[in-house]
């Protein structure tokens, strides 16, 4: 008697233990998964430029339809304001740092984060600012030079046009850091080129705006010399100015293209600089979900891990066939400038 | 067995039946929510009618499965839900006027959405509108929306109409720095709206129009005189993309000079990304509706299905959206009618951060739930609607594209310009004209004796139920010269007389202005028939050379002044008659003002003309004293038919006509240059002109009592 009682009893407690169990997502034994959620916050109105924010987005979204699991936010604000806001609103939401993820992709937001440093809790917020060299935040920071992959464009284009064909450099604003790498390189490339840099247009002198003045990029660059053979245009949205011109007097300048493969402006574009945020960003993503750990910040990336590169334009592939050979020289130089900065 | 193992045994089996028990319960009613599956919800059901080719339907396609995966996951949770079921026909080989007439009367079905083309479009819009049935087009004619947004509010556009894309591709010329341009396009529903708004758009932004070239069957042709214009752009409105390969093919062969094309956002089609598109090595660029950027629906959709989306992607998702959005609000008890639903979905302005995305429809179905009035937005914007007519999205937004070497590039976006609204009603064209004439307040110095009398006549030089406008509008203007004390002796009236007791005429006996309105047919007596008439006989009537044909004339002489008002249809360079578009040329005009000065029968001659074109007609008279008109267009513009009955499926009046008698009514004494303003002003789509003032008298100070002595 006593056994049967004992049988039934762990014929019991065992039926308990199966009852609720299995496979089923929804079971009221263990808690179900939510989704993890990834979060982007771009500049303001800074969607569809086609250049640096919409690759950050294609990214996460190849990232969140590919992974199980993962909901894709993002804010592209119409005001700093806005976009403040929804910074504000997810740190005063989010729970779990494994389960939240937070992306500023522009340094426009680089002060949120030492705003609101008290109410950063690595417990609960993993926030990854790009475009960032800062250490001394809550917050994982990652950049990605550009002075190498200039300094590797212009080199080579002064080396491929002849000392005697000048460079003009167009650039947004003088406040902007990664513009002043970005000339640093450029110039740099020239002149070791033997070459020069005719001018440097500053679209926004005493400010840090610039970013969208097509029309005078148009009209600027219509006034270059006929001894200047290439204009690097680094103005964000500006850029766009000066493609214009191209098409409209083919023939006259060689503009590279800026961040993505730009070939589809224009067929004076040669080649374009690559800044592969997306990849950046795609693996900080792929760490967090994991579980991984993040390198330490700022973690620092340029030319010689990949991140940046040329792309030579289809029409053009036989006039650079030898690009490559300025490639480690450039990777030096842009070690010998970070250590400088 | 012994008693003790019975009784056990009893124990045991209660003791199992009890476990049973237990176990059977255990699991239930705890399960949190789970997604919904396509077997939960009310179906929602929506046809879908657009073009199924293998080019197309594929992306058709991707874009109905993200609306409804996102639909059904942002209604995740709720109680109550509705899951779209969309049925496909395909625009290319539909009967559309059958396949419309038929869904149009279906009560199971919550919405349609499209055609493509905007043929099909204005033959679905005529078939939805007996039943109200919720209507979602793609493409937004002019006519489209002026014919049915007056009355009904089935129609749901969701992109601004193709007077808004005409006002970009000009805008784009503007930008480029262009100073002149040139316009290809056909006489259909398509083409018919940048035809009818090109010309006056590229006034107001201070462009030279220097041609309008008609496709038709020979769009080779067509660009040749296009190009012919030297102008600086040409505008492409083509209303298929195999034109927009024929003029491609046709201005390879021309010497282009520094001629660019802008092509409408037909050349923005999916066969500019396929493999087969054969001008890679030139550049198009153009203008197209595209998602709004910062959504960033663009950017997903492409890193989904691999190519940017392409004309009426954007449309197609949001009309899903909305129609999910709507039909949980039936499903909610909340509205019983579609079209009603979506009128308080549009108007709802309480912020929710809603987007097109699962989770911003997620906040707006949680929103509508709890019985709030959340503002949606969708991926081609915020979908503000006019809050009279509603009818069509109040601004779109505008990709400039390019296509070279087998890429497609968005060079940038725009949206239209809502400065010159006049009001939200029908944005598209309400148009505030801008670039009004200057005139001299000052005398001419011509000496003109005492008045004696007046005279007037009147031609409404169309037939036809159709046309029924130009002769209600004559009408009008006739009682107006009865009330101003004309009698029928000094009115030479001529009209066909064929619409008072018209087959398709309700009122028999009976015609009108505005619907309701007084009937102007009344006492009534018409001189002429317009079919018994030839153009050059107005010659004789105007110079009162009577005869047995034409027994009544007008017998003005240097004393007495004349009062001319036109109604018809017009082509550049002369007023129709008819059916016979060269009725009255300029060369006959001019004939005709010279006569009569000649033989001086009149003191002062004013002329009122109605017609697309008249300016290009009544600059006949510049140089010929005394005499001065007003056209409702100048020499390269239509003129715009306006009070749309849906009593009788006709065009009552055009606002030329109407604004002119509402002045006149309200100020008897109102000076020339006065009346000019508030003409100017009020006609809608095309630039009232006055021709030959310096000629006439200081219009500042001369008024129509001299022409019309209202008692």
């Amino acid at each position: 008697m006593v056994s049967l009682l004992r049988n039934l009893l762990l014929f019991f407690i065992a039926g308990q233990l199966l009852a609720c169990s299995g496979d089923d997502a929804t079971s009221s034994i263990l808690p179900e998964e939510e989704a993890k959620t990834l979060c982007l916050l771009f500049s303001t109105n800074g969607l569809g430029d086609a250049s640096y924010n919409d690759p950050i987005l294609a990214a996460a979204a190849n990232y969140a339809f590919t992974h199980d699991g993962i909901d894709l936010d993002y804010l592209s604000p119409k005001s700093l304001e806005e976009g403040e806001a929804y910074f504000l609103r997810w740190l005063e939401t989010a729970t779990d740092k494994d389960r939240s993820l937070m992306v500023l992709t522009d340094n426009v937001y680089g002060s949120l984060p030492e705003k609101y440093k008290e109410r950063i809790d690595p417990e609960r917020h993993c926030i990854l600012q790009l475009d960032s060299r800062r250490d001394d935040l809550p917050v994982h920071t990652a950049y990605i030079h550009y002075y190498g992959v200039c300094y590797w464009a212009a080199r080579m284009q002064s080396t491929f046009t002849g000392t005697h064909a000048e460079s003009a450099i167009m650039k947004a604003n003088n406040r902007n850091p990664v513009l002043g790498e970005m000339e640093a390189g450029l110039t740099h490339g020239v002149e070791d080129a033997g070459s020069n840099v005719w001018f440097t247009w500053v679209l926004d002198p005493d400010g840090n705006r610039g970013f969208d003045l097509p029309q005078t990029a148009y009209w600027l660059v219509g006034e270059v010399p006929a001894t200047v053979s290439t204009v690097y245009a680094i103005a964000g949205g500006s850029n766009m100015g000066v493609y214009r011109f191209t098409r409209e007097f083919p023939g006259t300048l060689l503009v590279p293209g800026i961040d993505t493969d730009q070939s589809g402006l224009s067929s004076d574009v040669p080649f374009s600089l690559l800044k592969h945020t997306d990849r950046l960003l795609t693996e900080y993503i792929a760490r967090w979900d994991n579980g991984e750990p993040q390198p330490a910040s700022p973690c620092v990336v340029g030319l010689a891990e990949g991140y940046t590169d040329l792309v030579i334009s289809k029409d053009y592939r036989q006039w650079y066939a030898d690009y490559m050979k300025f490639k480690e020289t450039a990777i030096e130089k842009e070690s010998a400038y970070d250590t400088l900065e | 067995m012994t008693p003790s193992n019975k009784f056990g045994t009893r124990i045991a089996a209660f003791c199992l039946f009890v476990f049973a028990l237990f176990f059977a319960v255990a699991c239930s009613d705890d399960e949190p929510a789970s997604l919904p599956s396509e077997a939960e919800g009310t179906p929602c059901r929506i046809a879908v009618v657009l073009p199924l080719d293998e080019t197309h339907k594929p992306v058709w396609e991707n874009t109905v499965e993200l609306a409804v995966e996102n639909i059904l996951r942002a209604q995740s949770g709720l109680e109550k839900r509705v899951r779209p079921e969309v049925e496909w026909y395909d625009e290319n080989t539909e009967n559309i006027s059958q396949l419309m007439e038929t869904l149009a009367k279906r009560t199971d079905l919550n919405a349609i959405v499209g055609p493509y083309h905007s043929a099909h479009s204005q033959e679905a819009a005529y078939q939805c509108a007996k039943t109200d049935k919720t209507l979602f087009t793609l493409s937004t004619s002019a006519e489209l929306i002026r014919v049915f947004s007056q009355k009904h509010n089935f129609l749901w556009a969701l992109s601004e109409t193709d007077i808004s894309q005409c006002e970009m591709l000009l805008s784009k010329a503007l930008y480029y720095h262009g100073k002149s341009v040139s316009l290809l396009a056909n006489d259909d529903i398509y083409g018919q709206t940048f035809i009818d708004w090109f010309a006056f758009q590229a006034k107001e932004l201070g462009l030279e129009a220097r041609g309008v070239h008609l496709l038709g069957d020979n769009p080779q042709k067509a660009c040749r005189e296009a190009f012919a214009d030297g102008s600086d752009f040409i505008l492409v409105a083509a209303s298929a993309f195999s034109e927009v390969e024929a003029v491609l093919e046709a201005s390879k062969g021309e010497s282009t000079g520094t001629t660019r094309l802008l092509f409408s956002d037909t050349a923005f089609s999916t066969e500019l990304q396929s493999d087969g598109f054969a001008f890679r090595p030139s550049m198009i660029e153009g203008v197209a509706v595209s998602p709004d950027p910062n959504t960033g629906f663009a950017t997903l959709y492409e890193s989904r299905f691999g190519k940017s989306p392409s004309n009426g992607v954007p449309q197609l998702y949001d009309a899903l959206m909305m129609t999910a959005y709507a039909a949980f609000l039936l499903e909610q008890g909340i509205c019983t009618d579609m079209n009603e639903a979506l009128k308080q979905l549009v108007d709802g302005r309480e912020a929710c951060q809603a987007n097109w995305r699962a989770e911003g429809m997620a906040r707006v179905f949680a929103a509508l739930a709890q019985g709030g009035s959340p503002d949606i937005e969708g991926c081609t914007g915020n979908l503000e609607f006019d809050t009279m007519v509603y009818t069509n999205v109040l601004h779109s937004t505008y990709a400039n594209w390019l296509a070279y070497d087998g890429t497609v590039t968005v060079l940038g976006h725009t949206g239209s310009n809502g400065g010159n609204r006049v009001d939200p009603t029908l944005a598209g064209w309400n148009w505030v004209n801008t670039v009004q004439q200057e005139f001299e307040n000052e005398s001419t110095g011509i000496a003109y004796p005492a008045l004696n009398d007046c005279y007037a006549v009147l031609v409404a030089a169309s037939t036809k139920w159709s046309n029924y406008r130009h002769q209600a509008d004559i009408l009008a203007i006739y009682q107006q010269l009865k009330l101003a004390g004309y009698d029928d002796d000094h009115i030479v009236l001529i009209m066909e007389d064929d619409l008072a007791n018209h087959p398709n005429n309700p009122y028999p006996g009976q015609i009108f202005v505005t619907d309701g309105g007084e009937n102007v047919y009344r006492n009534v007596k018409i001189d002429y028939k317009l079919s018994d008439l030839r153009p050059n006989d107005l010659i004789d009537i105007l110079t009162g050379c009577a005869s047995h044909r034409l027994p009544h004339v007008v017998k003005a002489g240097e004393q007495d002044n004349v009062f001319l008002f036109w109604s018809g249809h017009g082509v550049p360079g002369a007023l129709c008659w008819d059916e016979e578009s060269q009725g009255l040329t300029t060369d006959m005009a001019s004939r005709l003002f010279r006569t009569m000065h000649e033989r001086k029968c009149y003191r002062k001659l004013i002329g009122f003309i109605e017609t697309c074109y008249s300016g290009s007609v009544l600059k006949a008279a510049e140089g010929i004293p005394g005499m001065l008109f007003f056209t409702a267009a100048n020499e390269l513009e239509t003129s715009k038919a306006d009070m749309f009955s849906y009593d009788m499926l006709t065009y009552l009046s055009n606002r030329f006509t109407r604004i002119f008698i509402e002045r006149i009514t309200a100020d008897k004494n109102i000076a020339l240059r006065d009346l000019y303003l508030d003409m100017f002003r009020n006609t809608l789509g095309s630039h009232v002109m006055i021709y030959n003032a310096p000629n006439f008298d200081n219009i500042y100070k001369c008024t129509m009592q001299e022409f019309m002595n209202f008692k």
